[in-house]
């Protein structure tokens, strides 16, 4: 089954600061996106700021003495020029974060979809340094209606609706919505809805699918 | 082991992983002790003193509020992130980075939206990921336009603001003692739950039905008691 209270986890760790990148970028663009995640994060970063204020003062580390003054005289430096403000691109749906990400033969203009044998479009992402080397970060895409063969997870499935949505047996999924998948015996056959589904997916480990045809694919193209 | 253990998971490295179980024992001690004791914790209405000295920071770049926030906080987050890896150089160089982040960013401090607690706390875990990963963690990019939208739709944006902070600690106050320690080490101390249960010496699966159950209480205490205000 899908276990929703592993989402909760997530945003726990995040707040946090424990997730490594591709988790953290995942759950950044949850919150961005979803406005209840974004009250559990506060909450959650609100539990992490009383653990440190109900820190005993025995138990305080005292800072060295001249460590105001290092903090005063970097503020007191004549202020670095901003970083420039990279321009929004209003008309997408994917995160800024994210088009940061597309390797390079994709232009932000141009996203070079590659069709895969499942059906299902996809662009692979760069994965940020810091993630386990067995993460593949991933935009997927299915157009309106369209089904998806029937597949299990060898491995952990942490996908990201950013547009349209998608529904399986065990629910129905839309913009916004962080779905965590760890379960090698959850099987499902998601089907998008009609505006066709958007999103980002987070894999440690390939697909594993049910029809002969396409697990020979497997062998060749690694889900 | 990970793909069976969904919240091993989303880990940092194993050498992060120990810390003695009696400092704990006492903080969880301590914590209650000092409820009484904590300005922020006592009358309703009146800002707390911090979001007061934050915002000054901001409005007036007021030396003297932002170095009574350095003296209260520098030695917390110092512990703090002594207590999830950092060694002492490193803790103060992130203590310094955090500070010059506050003064620079002050100015964009909402007392309505979040408690000064929570602003520094937040700063403070970001640039601990910058300095550890030599690469910027990624953060809720307040100029993405999804945002706006999901802002807009968001029934009631204030969510954390004192009062409900307020209930939040009384959530958190509220839970059994061995959940709460759960919690503590699992959240605060970046522990992995086979860390945990080897430590506690309690069984993996009692550790994580054990955190499930304190989530599930906060959960109850603030998202539906929130609802159930909004119905009214």
């Amino acid at each position: 089954m899908i276990d929703h209270s592993l989402v909760e986890l997530m945003l726990m760790h995040y707040a946090a600061g424990h997730l490594r990148p591709t988790e953290a970028l995942l759950v950044a663009c949850h919150v961005a996106l979803n406005p209840l995640a974004r009250r559990k994060l506060e909450s959650f970063e609100a539990i992490g700021a009383k653990m440190i204020c109900e820190c005993p003062d025995e138990e305080t580390a005292p800072v060295s003495q001249d460590c105001f003054d290092k903090v005063l005289s970097r503020i007191e430096a004549p202020a670095a020029p901003a970083p420039a403000h990279t321009p929004m691109q209003r008309d997408t749906a994917i995160p800024p974060a994210v088009m940061n990400l597309l390797c390079g033969n994709c232009t932000e203009r141009r996203i070079r979809w590659q069709k895969l044998p499942s059906g299902v479009e996809a662009v692979s992402l760069h994965v940020p340094a810091g993630s386990p080397c067995r993460h593949r970060l991933r935009l997927l895409r299915l157009s309106p209606h369209q089904e998806t063969p029937a597949h299990s997870h060898a491995g952990r499935e942490i996908t990201l609706v950013l547009q349209g949505g998608f529904s399986d047996h065990s629910g129905d999924y839309r913009a916004g919505d962080l779905i965590v998948i760890d379960d090698p015996a959850f099987a499902h056959a998601p089907k998008a809805g009609p505006q066709g589904c958007l999103c980002l997916t987070l894999t440690d480990a390939p697909l594993r699918f049910r029809q002969a045809s396409i697990r020979i694919f497997n062998f060749f193209w690694r889900f | 082991m990970t793909a069976l253990c969904p919240a091993l998971a989303p880990r940092m490295p194993e050498s992060l992983a120990f810390r003695p179980l009696a400092r704990l024992k006492l903080l969880m001690a301590q914590s209650t002790q000092h409820e009484t004791a904590k300005p922020q914790a006592a009358g309703k209405p009146q800002t707390p003193p911090h979001d007061a000295l934050l915002a000054a920071v901001g409005a007036r770049q007021d030396r003297d509020a932002f170095r009574t926030l350095f003296e209260y906080y520098a030695p917390r987050l110092k512990s703090y992130l002594l207590k999830n890896g950092a060694n002492d150089a490193l803790a103060e160089e992130i203590v310094q980075n955090t500070f010059v982040t506050i003064w620079e960013k002050a100015a964009q401090y909402d007392p309505k939206k979040a408690a000064a607690s929570t602003w520094i706390f937040t700063i403070a875990r970001n640039r601990r990921i910058d300095a550890l990963r030599r690469e910027k963690y990624v953060e809720i990019d307040s100029d993405n336009p999804a945002l706006e939208r999901a802002a807009t739709e968001a029934p009631d944006d204030a969510y954390a603001d004192t009062a409900t902070v307020e209930k939040l600690h009384a959530a958190i106050d509220a839970l059994p003692e061995d959940q709460a320690k759960l919690l503590r080490m699992a959240f605060f101390e970046d522990k992995t739950h086979q860390a945990i249960s080897d430590e506690t010496r309690i069984p993996l699966g009692t550790v994580k039905s054990r955190l499930r159950l304190a989530l599930e209480k906060l959960r109850g205490g603030l998202y539906t008691r929130k609802k159930a205000e909004e119905g009214k």
